[in-house]
């Protein structure tokens, strides 16, 4: 049976053996509207754009690598949009792919750079902007600890979220929640 | 209470907001998704689910022949380049995935006679048919292109264009038929066709057998070009010539054993009784059990290795000549790759085997892996991961086939390092239940190759891809990373991440995960005792009682990964450009002692 003489070709439909069929994959069953539209891309851009650069930055500290992961991530988005379900997941999956990129980002720009830690932790803007100490702090905190603390305090997630979009558990949210916090609250003391 | 830290939104808010795109970087990303959207994104094929017949693949490698020129890089005039699956066959090895054809089976009545077969009541050859439907010859002003196979029992069988056979007819007598209408239509589209002189069967005993193969078999053939038009031109054969690799029972003591092997599996197979479920277009399917599973594992991992025996040193000569009257010769080498059998979940790869005159180390933060254990990866990063369903009705655990959630944890392979001179690619291998790997990369440059299937893990990529949200790039058992850059020392980073799931079936584990997830449930009560009453600026702080639960749930977490990593092995193999290999064993080990955990790894 299994070696029996037939021959099968690449031209051929194939079916060598009439009791094993393969499976097909299934698509998903939810298709958010404007993912049909024309106007997918630029709605992308438009709703999600400032939100994944803010992430970005929190994380590679550099407006420039900042917008480079947002090219990357809304690259990946449109061969990746057939998974996409729905806005919130979009949503979702925007987030998480932006950490990842991110991260992926962070660790070519130090294997190329060789910075110190100190030079790392010199975050730039590139346009004129009012720094505030507090601002200052977050950004000076280990990236662990500020992802979250941006997360849970500006992007407004929940503790769920937030535990979806890097990757970790709930505890592991709320421990560094906690953890950034405290930190916060001596850099800030010590300083005034 | 944890703190009483006030932290102030709106001034953090007024800050961020700040920090935005402006319309010209808008319309640049809106520019690339366009781009992204119409171009056609080449990702080296994952393995994906087959029929089980399918995916040999033969791999060539080109030789250079003394005293013949080779043009690399481009294409002249009286110069010609092969390329498999678009890739260019030059000093490297390229793949061709062939569709495996079932052997033939002959049977060598004949030799009965001979004296020294007399014992044998029944005699079986076979002949492997490979398709090389993805080798192709590029070039300009090509006249005619001529096929010669090198080796005894290694031939072509030659269908004429755009036609094919697919089974024998067969008399009154059950005698297999052959069409000699077809052959000749063979014989007319190929302006020269060799002898067969290559196989221990001619035309003539292949009637006494009970198949033929309707086509003609030749030692080599020359096919003459019918476009007459200037320029360049690429020619491929399609599924109009097969290569046949003929095997010798009676010679070779070795392919004797694998194929009595084959044999007897078959003969296993076909014992156990098969239920079938009839679909839609009147095909049937039967899904495997595990003891057939075993069995075709089994003959399968034999036919590899008799495919491997019978392709060693077979070269086939392909000579092309231009308009002009010159002419110019390549050989191809081949070998024998096998690159996946997904429905029995296997992937083995055959290498020719080098002699190991370099050599490579494996360091981790410039130490040198050795006796002592060193850190390779670091669990910073993602932890304690879920499978989720999403639906309208919102988010529900994904079980596993005992029906539990399994927690994924990722290592990022950030701190090991390989160097090393001359190294053109390294393979990554997991050899340990519940560890493997995650490619987190679209490998749109082609770097990684040769991915293995997930046999390492309870789920498969499709079930990554749909449950675990946020997943990207790929699982798997192992794969071989291209040095393209030349590096001499590679540090795949973030781009490669070990992962390790938990594992129900053992049965410490499994208490263990209990645990953790009653830590889950604590969590979620807690949450709900605490968190109305508990609440400044939008913030939870954490009571003592939560804290020593978290501690709890990390420290049971830590002694399922602890259990899963300790002893695992990951086989790290370096393929040298001179072709030698070197591979070394990599033991893991945890440490969780410090705030974050991470791999620990020394050299078997």
């Amino acid at each position: 049976m299994m070696l029996s003489a037939r021959i099968a070709c690449e031209a051929l439909a194939l079916k060598p053996f009439k009791y094993l069929q393969s499976v097909i994959s299934e698509r998903g069953d939810y298709v958010n509207d404007f993912m049909c539209t024309d106007d997918f891309i630029t709605k992308s851009v438009e709703l999600y754009s400032d939100m994944m650069y803010r992430v970005a930055y929190n994380i590679t500290q550099n407006s420039e690598d900042a917008f480079d992961v947002c090219q990357d991530v809304f690259v990946r988005l449109v061969r990746n949009k057939d998974k996409i379900k729905n806005n919130e997941h979009l949503k979702a999956w925007l987030l998480r792919a932006t950490v990842n990129c991110s991260k992926s980002h962070c660790m070519q720009a130090f294997k190329k750079h060789c910075v110190s830690t100190d030079e790392l932790h010199n975050y730039s803007f590139t346009d004129d902007k009012e720094k505030s100490e507090l601002f200052d702090a977050v950004m000076h905190l280990p990236e662990k600890y500020r992802t979250v603390i941006h997360l849970f305090y500006y992007e407004d997630l929940t503790i769920v979220q937030i535990a979806n979009a890097l990757g970790i558990t709930k505890s592991a949210v709320k421990s560094r929640l906690h953890r950034g916090r405290e930190m916060l609250k001596q850099t800030l003391e010590k300083e005034n | 209470m944890a703190d009483n830290y006030n932290f102030n939104k709106t001034e953090y808010e007024n800050s961020v907001n700040k920090i935005k795109l402006n319309n010209t970087q808008k319309n640049i990303l809106i520019s690339k998704m366009q781009q992204a959207e119409s171009k056609e994104i080449k990702v080296y094929p994952i393995n994906k689910y087959r029929l089980w017949t399918k995916a040999v693949a033969v791999v060539l490698s080109l030789a250079i022949i003394g005293g013949v020129f080779y043009f690399l890089g481009g294409i002249n005039h009286n110069s010609f380049i092969m390329t498999a699956n678009a890739s260019e066959i030059s000093e490297a090895e390229v793949v061709i995935e062939s569709d495996y054809v079932a052997g033939m089976k002959v049977n060598c009545l004949e030799r009965k006679t001979l004296p020294e077969y007399a014992d044998e009541e029944y005699i079986t050859d076979w002949i492997e048919h490979i398709s090389i439907s993805d080798l192709s010859i590029t070039g300009e002003n090509i006249d005619t292109i001529t096929f010669k196979a090198n080796k005894n029992l290694i031939h072509f069988t030659l269908f004429p264009m755009g036609e094919y056979a697919f089974e024998s007819q067969f008399d009154e007598n059950n005698k297999p038929i052959r069409d000699n209408a077809f052959v000749e239509a063979v014989e007319k589209t190929y302006e020269e066709v060799l002898p067969l002189t290559n196989s221990n069967f001619n035309e003539k005993e292949e009637e006494t057998n009970s198949l033929i193969v309707q086509g003609k078999r030749c030692d080599g053939f020359t096919y003459k070009n019918p476009d007459t038009s200037e320029g360049e031109q690429t020619i491929s054969f399609g599924s109009n010539v097969t290569l046949c690799l003929e095997t010798d029972r009676f010679h070779d003591e070795v392919q004797k054993e694998y194929m009595d092997i084959m044999q007897e599996c078959e003969d296993s197979y076909n014992a156990t009784v098969k239920d079938y479920e009839e679909l839609e277009d009147g095909t049937f399917r039967h899904t495997l059990t595990d003891e057939e599973v075993t069995i075709l594992q089994k003959q399968q991992e034999y036919r590899g290795k008799l495919l491997k025996r019978l392709m060693d040193g077979v070269s086939i000569d392909v000579t092309v000549k231009f308009k002009n009257g010159s002419q110019q010769t390549k050989t191809l080498e081949l070998k024998y790759k096998r690159l996946e059998d997904s429905v029995l979940k296997m992937s083995l790869a055959y290498f020719v085997d080098g002699e190991d005159t370099n050599s490579f180390s494996l360091i981790s933060s410039d130490s040198v892996i050795e006796d002592a254990e060193i850190k390779i990866a670091s669990s910073e990063m993602t932890t304690g991961f879920h499978m989720q369903v999403f639906s309208e009705n919102g988010v529900e655990p994904y079980y596993n086939k005992l029906g539990k959630q399994d927690i994924f944890n990722d290592f990022l392979l950030t701190d090991l390092t390989i160097k090393g001179e001359d190294i053109e690619s390294i393979t990554f291998e997991a050899n340990s239940k519940s560890t493997y790997f995650n490619l987190y990369t679209d490998n749109y440059e082609n770097k990684f190759i040769d991915i293995q299937p997930l046999t390492n893990s309870q789920y498969t990529q499709a079930e990554f891809e749909k449950y675990f949200d946020g997943f990207f790039g790929y699982v798997c058992d192992g794969f071989t990373y291209l040095n393209t850059n030349k590096s001499n020392e590679i540090n795949l980073g973030r781009l490669v991440g070990l992962k390790v799931e938990s594992d129900y079936t053992d049965t410490e584990i499994a208490i263990l995960m209990d645990t953790v997830y009653e830590c889950f449930e604590k969590n979620e009560e807690y949450q709900r005792l605490y968190a109305p009453e508990n609440k400044i600026d939008g913030m939870h702080y954490l009571t003592e009682e939560e804290i020593a639960n978290d501690k709890k749930q990390a420290e049971y977490m830590d002694k399922v990964i602890d259990k899963i990593i300790n002893g695992a092995t990951v086989d790290i193999t370096v393929k040298f450009i001179d072709g030698s290999e070197q591979r070394k064993t990599l033991v893991l080990g945890y440490d969780n002692s410090g705030d974050i955990s991470f791999l620990t790894a020394k050299a078997l």
